[in-house]
This record gives C-alpha cells, structure tokens and sequence, in this order.
C-alpha cells in the first residue's frame, strides 16, 4: 500500500514517451533542414524560426489569434445566460443540461459539417429571412470569416457553458439572499457576487475555448472554405500538401507558445477561492 | 504527542476528552492501528498482548466513526454482514446474527435489513454502525466522536444508549469527545487532553470536582481561578455564595463587587460580579422560581461573594 | 428587464448549437439530391449507406480503435488516480499540475508531433499508431475522472472495513472499486467518445491504407455534396443520443459523480 504511488508508473511512462518526448523531437525538427518528400535532414539551420518573422505569417497568427479572442468573448456572452438558465430551471433543468451535453459528446466534424445547413445560400437563415421578405437574393454566409468564427462560437460553447454551470450550482443560493437583503439589485448582485464567485469556472470555460479555437484547422476548412486561413490549417499544410515539416515544427511552437500565454493568463485571473472551493 | 500513558480497563467506559487538535483522535487511531507510533515511541497493548506492527484487522477492536462510514453500495444487513463475511463465519449463521445485532441497537430488522445507508436518518445510521462494529464482539470498541452529528435530544438518548451496551455486552468502550457534558454523563473514567499530552485522568466527579490543572478547571465545567499563594485556585460557581454587601460574613474568604449582569440558564442562574479592574466572578444561584420568588439581586448591586476553604481547590502551575 | 435579455440569449444559443445538428437528420431524409429544399422523404441515402463497403471497414477500425484504446486508457488512468488520491507525495502533485499540459496541447500540434515520432522512429502509420495517439490523449481525462471520483470518496469507509476483518486487498476489492466504479465506467465512456469521434489527431496518425468513421466523413464532405453523408452523421448524432441517455440512466442510479 505504500508503495502504490509506483501505480503511477505506467500512465507517467506511456505520456512522456508519447507526449513528451514527441514535443522533444518536434522542437528539433524546427531545426534541421527541410526534406522535400517530408522529413528532414541531418545539421541544423535556423531559416524556419526566421521565416515565422515574415509578415504574411505574422498575419496569420494574429488573424487567429484575434479570431479566437473574439470567439471566446462571444461564447462567455451566449455561455453564462445559458447557464443561468439551467441552474434557474426546476423542471427543465435536467433536460436542459442534455441539450448542452449532447453537442458536447457529438463529434465535432459532423457538428461543423451541420452548420453548412445554416449558412450556406439555400440554407434555413436565408430561406426564412427570404420568406419574411426581410431580403430579396440570399446572403453570402458560408466561406466568410464570419461563418468561421460561428462555426467557433457555436463549435465550443459547451466547453464554456459545463465549467460556468458548475460553478453556477455550487454558488449557495443563501449568498445571492444575502446580497439581496443587504440592498443590492439584481445586477449589482450579479456583479459583486455572482460573478467573482463564478471567475474560476469562467476562466477554465475560456481556455477550454481558446486553445482548441486557436489550434483549430477544421472549422476554418470547411466554413472558410480555404479563404480564411488560420495558424491550424498554416500548420497542416505544411505536413500534408506543402511538405514543410521543419517549418511545420517551428509554426507549431510559436502556437504552443501563444496557448502557454493563456494559461498564464488564466491563471493570473483565476483567484483561489479556498472557502467556496470544497 | 508525548507523554501519553493510559491504563483502560477491561469492561471501562473511557472518554478521551480534549478540544480539537489536543491529539484526542490520533490516541484513537493508534489504538485502531491506522497510525503508528515511532520506532521508540511506546507501546500499546491490548489485554496484554503488544499490537505494535498489527494491522487493524488483526487487532480485537471495533470501530465507529466519526460520520459513521457505512458503506453506501450495501444494504444495512450486507453493511453488518461484512465484517462476518471477512471473519470467515459460516453462511447460515451470518443472517440470525445480523438480526441479533439489529435488535441489540433496537432497529426493527424487517424494516431496516434492506435499506440502503442513504435511506436513514442520522439516528438510525448511528444504530446500525454500532451494530455493525458490535456484531463481531470485539474487546474493545472505539468510538470517534459518535454523537457529533446528531441533534441535542437525540445525542442524550444516544449517550443512554451507549451506557446501556457497555454494561450489558461487557465490552470495553474507548470514547473520543469534545462535549464535557457528554463525557460527564456517559463515562467511568475520563482521560483530559491538551496538546498531544494526558493532563489528568479520573472519574466523572475527580476530574470535576478536583481538577488539577487550569486547563482542567476551565474546560470541564466552569470554573473561577484566582491567584492565591503559593498556587492558583479555582472554585466551582455552585461552591460560592453571594450575600448583601453589608451583611456580616465568618467566612476567611470574602471578594466585594458589585453585579454586572444575571443570566438566566433555567434550573440555576448565573450571577456575574465583577470584583474589581476587569475580573468577574461567575456565581451559580438555584433557580427558586423567578416569577413566585423574585430574587433578593439586581444588576449594579454591590454585593459580597464568599467561600469555604474546602470549596476551593488548588491547582498545579 | 435583465431577465427577459438572459432568455433570449439562451434561446438563440440553444438554437445555434442545436438547429444544425436538427437540419442534418432533416435532410438526411430529404429525396432532393442538392439538398436545396425539401422533395419528400426518403430511405434512399441510409440504404445506399449498406452498399459502401468502406464505411463498414471503417466503422469497424473506429470501434477497434475505440474499444482498445478505451480499455488501456481507462486502466492507465485508474492505477494512476489510485497513486495520485493516495498519496499527498510531490511527485504526485506534480504529475497532477502537469496533466494539464496535454489537455490544453491544440490536437494538430499533439497529432503532428506523434507523426513525427512515428516517422524518426521508423514505424508504420495504420491501427497501431492510431490506438497509441488515441490512448495519449485519453489518459489525461481519464486519470482526472477517476480522481474526482477518488477524491470525493470518504477515505474512513476504507478504514472501516479494516476494522470489520477485511484486509488491504479485500477492503480495496469489496470497497474502494466498488464505489470507483460509477468514476471508472465514466472514464471509459469519455475516452470512448473521444476516440470515436476524434478527426484532428487520426487525420496525423493514420496511414494511407487505414481510416476511421471521421476521416471518411470527412473525405466525403469535402469532395462531394452526396447526401448519404447526411445519413451516415446523423446515424453518429443518433449514436451519441442513445449512447448519452443510456449512460445517464446508469450513472444516475449508481450514485452521483458522472461526469459532464
């Protein structure tokens, strides 16, 4: 029995030689040069970390991260009335909850691929809105940016949504009683109780958009239809048609670098609520 | 811990009593086996027998805890069952004796043997814990803080409860509490506890009535501590009297002062008299009837609190 | 006021995340090829589904992958969380905080590294190197769900079982797996669906000559606008569903501690 921290063993092993040390490899391959069939050569160059200096490159990363910026941004807004919701209901809340699940667990491919019926030009917006008379030739939604960012939004939501709802249910009811009967309005009560108690679930909810979002290749793919490139497709392009992996390698770091900010972040932001915490 | 050396009798009711953090719990557990002592650190024997190096399961004791620690993917009869099971009893014995143990803590097994823990309430959870740890006779049976998380009226019937099975079945009880009163009541002896160490044992009455240290005087009871030569004093409240100030007084021990305040405790009354700078005398006065015999005192009377020197006990520094 | 503007949002939202998975069952009923408006209802793309002899491969290279990589991964993360609730060690503390790390690792940056393993190392990409990947990204959750589980567990019913007679052994057989379980059946079911559902890291891992659910889908969806793609995603939508109810029922009665 005391020796059963060794149970550990296996899981630690099985991570570093499939986490670690894959993430080890890949940092020296940003520095080898390139092969053109895939692969590198053996030496060293440093031609891949400059080229990540380039413009259009820089572009790219910033476009992303902007993109995901906002799409976290938005999903905290439609998130925390969701959750609201959910915790408010009595009867519904169970079914609620489900609603939120369900696109949780559903593959996210087959999700995106859903949002075509939305946006595209004979899709259910523009159809109702030509019904309503509201537009007369249908809107151009699909391969947008904008269709990109509510593949995002829509795509991740839950993520936030589970986090909020949590720490939305652990939040005694007797605290907002409190706040009530010491004079606050419900939306100063939201703001000094609600909320700072809630900040924790709120910041593991925007990481868990912000990473994927940023690192997403998918979304971009099949709503942006190739227009909107993003940090993720830079990247699989560079081990599917372009053959790049050296760059492909350095591309990556500079994205695990952006996601190691905002943990930092995260972390910064998220106070250590000990006596709410049990 | 240091300094912890018990002598528990075969059959005894003994409290283990401390505030919290005292190392109340932790006696219990190395008696249980869950802790070790140091390599140096003493010995524990039960009747006899050293149990340094045994497991709990090969030790003879029987456990209640604290929240009670039922298991909740069992039945109450397969909770009671389990420890039957483990000690290898034959199948066609285990279920007459789990209804034994049933009756023992008074739950009615053919309402309770297949409920699950989560159906019953704090008593009736308290019951069939016992009957669990009973059902396997054991020498010893320790109890961590049993009646904490039962409410007042239901705590009394307990300590009664629990005073009724040590007499009955014989067995040894060890009792972790931090309510005096509950081990006032219930126990034979009661071991008083302060960081990690044993400050006094006794009876019900030694520990109260001649308290040896200020720890003692003050956690068990109330009691009035004053600096006298060579050591301090304390004297119970119910030991001092109160009288007019100008009343002529034989007793060798007078304070003056005037009272602060009365409170009511029902059967008795606590009179407050504070005896100069910021020092009060806490008297106790039976309760004569407030309503039919209104008392002789009132807030900022001057009055004089007496003693006999018999009432007063002197304490170790 | 406020209350009215929390609705709403609500309302929109739920009806963003489920209109269009409620549009994919729609039209994978719908005769109409283009999909453009409705012309009736129809079996046609499901039963041409029947005659697509590389989707049943793939479907059953996706439950292999699944259900091997669901059993490693959940028995890795259990022995793990039964080291890491245990013991208030450093080494396990750090573990814990560093377990983070491959959770917030994007997929294309954990997928080509592993691409890159794979090729320094020389070894063919197909079933293997996608059961190893899927394993990888599993073991984080199912270490973190086990443990929530352990940590919500009263250590004393453990020590109460040793007082009733029971050994270490049989106290952790009749006890603590016992009372894990509702935590280990979790884990399962979360690595299940991940690697099920996974496109990002298979996209890496797999080889030319192998594909799973996804990568067929995704092939399909890039390439043509044949409805039968409809047809298949929802019957994975359907899946989910049934999958979820079934698994809530379950957990829902042995005890609380599910997961999401």
């Amino acid at each position: 029995m005391k020796r059963s921290w060794l149970l550990l063993g296996p899981a630690g092993a099985w991570l570093a030689v499939f986490f670690a040390v894959p993430l080890g490899i890949m940092a020296t391959y940003a520095l080898r040069p390139r092969h053109v069939l895939g692969g590198v050569y053996p030496g060293w160059t440093a031609t891949h970390l400059s080229r990540l200096f380039e413009p259009l490159y820089l572009a790219v990363l910033e476009r992303s991260v902007v993109l995901s910026l906002i799409a976290t941004v938005l999903a905290l807004l439609i998130s925390f009335p969701i959750a609201i919701t959910i915790v408010r209901a009595t009867r519904w809340r169970a079914l609620l909850l489900f609603l939120v699940v369900l696109p949780f667990w559903t593959s996210f491919l087959v999700r995106t691929y859903a949002t075509i019926f939305l946006l595209r030009d004979t899709g259910a917006i523009n159809q109702v809105l030509q019904f309503l008379g509201i537009i007369h030739d249908p809107l151009r939604m699909l391969y947008t940016p904008g269709a990109v960012l509510f593949g995002l939004v829509t795509g991740f939501v839950p993520f936030m949504v589970l986090p909020i709802y949590a720490s939305l249910e652990k939040l005694d009811p007797a605290l907002l009683e409190a706040a009530e009967a010491l004079g606050a309005t419900s939306w100063r009560r939201f703001l000094r109780v609600t909320w700072p108690l809630t900040l924790p679930g709120v910041a593991a909810g925007c990481l868990l958009v912000f990473v994927p979002a940023l690192g997403s290749f998918l979304t971009s793919d099949l709503l942006g239809g190739a227009k909107v490139e993003l940090i993720g497709n830079l990247v699989q392009n560079q081990f599917t048609s372009a053959r790049n992996w050296p760059f492909g390698s350095a591309l990556s770091f500079l994205l695990l670098l952006v996601v190691m900010i905002g943990m930092l972040l995260k972390l910064k932001l998220s106070p250590r609520l000990t006596t709410n915490d049990q | 811990m240091s300094g912890v050396s018990l002598d528990v009798a075969a059959g005894e009711f003994f409290s283990l009593l401390g505030p919290s953090g005292c190392g109340k719990t932790t006696t219990l557990r190395l008696i249980a086996g869950f802790e070790d002592p140091d390599p140096d650190g003493g010995t524990i024997r039960i009747l006899g027998e050293s149990v340094i190096g045994k497991r709990p399961y090969q030790r003879p004791i029987g456990m209640v805890f604290q929240n009670y620690a039922l298991f909740p993917h069992l039945s109450v009869a397969q909770n009671i069952a389990f420890g039957l099971e483990e000690h290898r009893v034959a199948k066609k014995e285990i279920s007459p004796r789990v209804t034994r143990a049933l009756e023992l803590v008074r739950l009615d097994a053919a309402t309770y043997a297949a409920r699950r823990p989560s159906e019953l309430s704090g008593g009736q959870r308290q019951r069939v814990a016992l009957a669990r740890a009973l059902v396997l006779e054991p020498k010893i049976l320790l109890l961590d803080e049993p009646l904490g998380a039962l409410d007042l009226q239901l705590r009394k019937e307990m300590q009664l409860e629990l005073r009724r099975l040590n007499r009955t079945l014989g067995i040894t009880f060890i009792i972790v509490t931090h309510d005096q009163e509950e081990a006032l009541a219930m126990s034979d002896r009661i071991a008083v506890m302060s960081a990690g160490r044993v400050v006094q044992v006794g009876s019900p009455a030694e520990i109260y009535e001649r308290p040896r240290t200020v720890f003692v005087a003050r956690f068990i009871g109330e009691a009035n501590v004053f600096d006298g030569a060579p050591a301090q004093l304390a004297v119970r409240p119910e030991r001092l009297s109160i009288v007019s100030a100008d009343a002529a007084t034989g007793d060798a021990n007078v304070l003056h002062g005037t009272i602060r305040e009365i409170i009511f405790l029902g059967e008795a009354l606590h009179i407050l008299v504070n005896v100069g700078a910021s020092t009060d005398v806490r008297v106790a006065v039976r309760n004569p009837g407030v309503l039919s015999t209104p008392m002789p005192w009132s807030t900022g009377q001057p009055v004089q609190v007496t003693w006999q020197p018999g009432d007063a006990q002197v304490l170790e520094p | 006021m406020t209350r009215r503007l929390v609705t709403t949002i609500a309302v929109l939202g739920y009806t963003a995340l489920l209109l269009p998975l409620l549009l994919l069952v729609l039209f994978s009923f719908n005769a109409s090829r283009s999909g453009a408006r409705w012309d009736g209802f129809t079996l046609d793309w499901y039963a041409r589904l029947l005659h697509r002899p590389d989707l049943t491969i793939a479907l059953r290279t996706s439950l292999i992958v699944a259900v091997t990589s669901t059993v490693i991964a959940t028995a890795l993360g259990t022995l793990a969380a039964l080291a890491m609730g245990r013991h208030r060690r450093r080494a396990a503390a750090a573990f814990e905080s560093l377990l983070v790390l491959p959770i917030v690792t994007p997929e294309v940056v954990a997928g080509i590294s592993l691409l890159i393993l794979f090729s320094a190392a020389g070894i063919h990409l197909g079933l293997v190197t996608i059961i190893i990947a899927h394993i990888t990204f599993s073991v984080p959750f199912t270490i973190m769900v086990v443990l929530a589980r352990l940590r919500g567990m009263d250590s004393s019913l453990e020590e109460a079982a040793l007082t009733l007679g029971a050994n270490e052994l049989t106290a952790f057989r009749r006890v603590t797996i016992p009372l894990l379980m509702p935590g280990i059946i979790g884990a399962a079911l979360l690595a299940f669906t991940l690697s099920f559902d996974d496109f990002v890291i298979t996209f890496f891992t797999a080889g030319p000559g192998t594909s799973t659910l996804p990568l067929v889908i995704y092939g399909m969806v890039r390439r043509t606008v044949e409805p039968s793609v409809n047809a298949l995603s929802a019957l994975l939508v359907l899946g989910t569903t049934l999958l979820l109810i079934v698994a809530h029922r379950w957990l829902g009665r042995h005890a609380s501690g599910g997961i999401a």
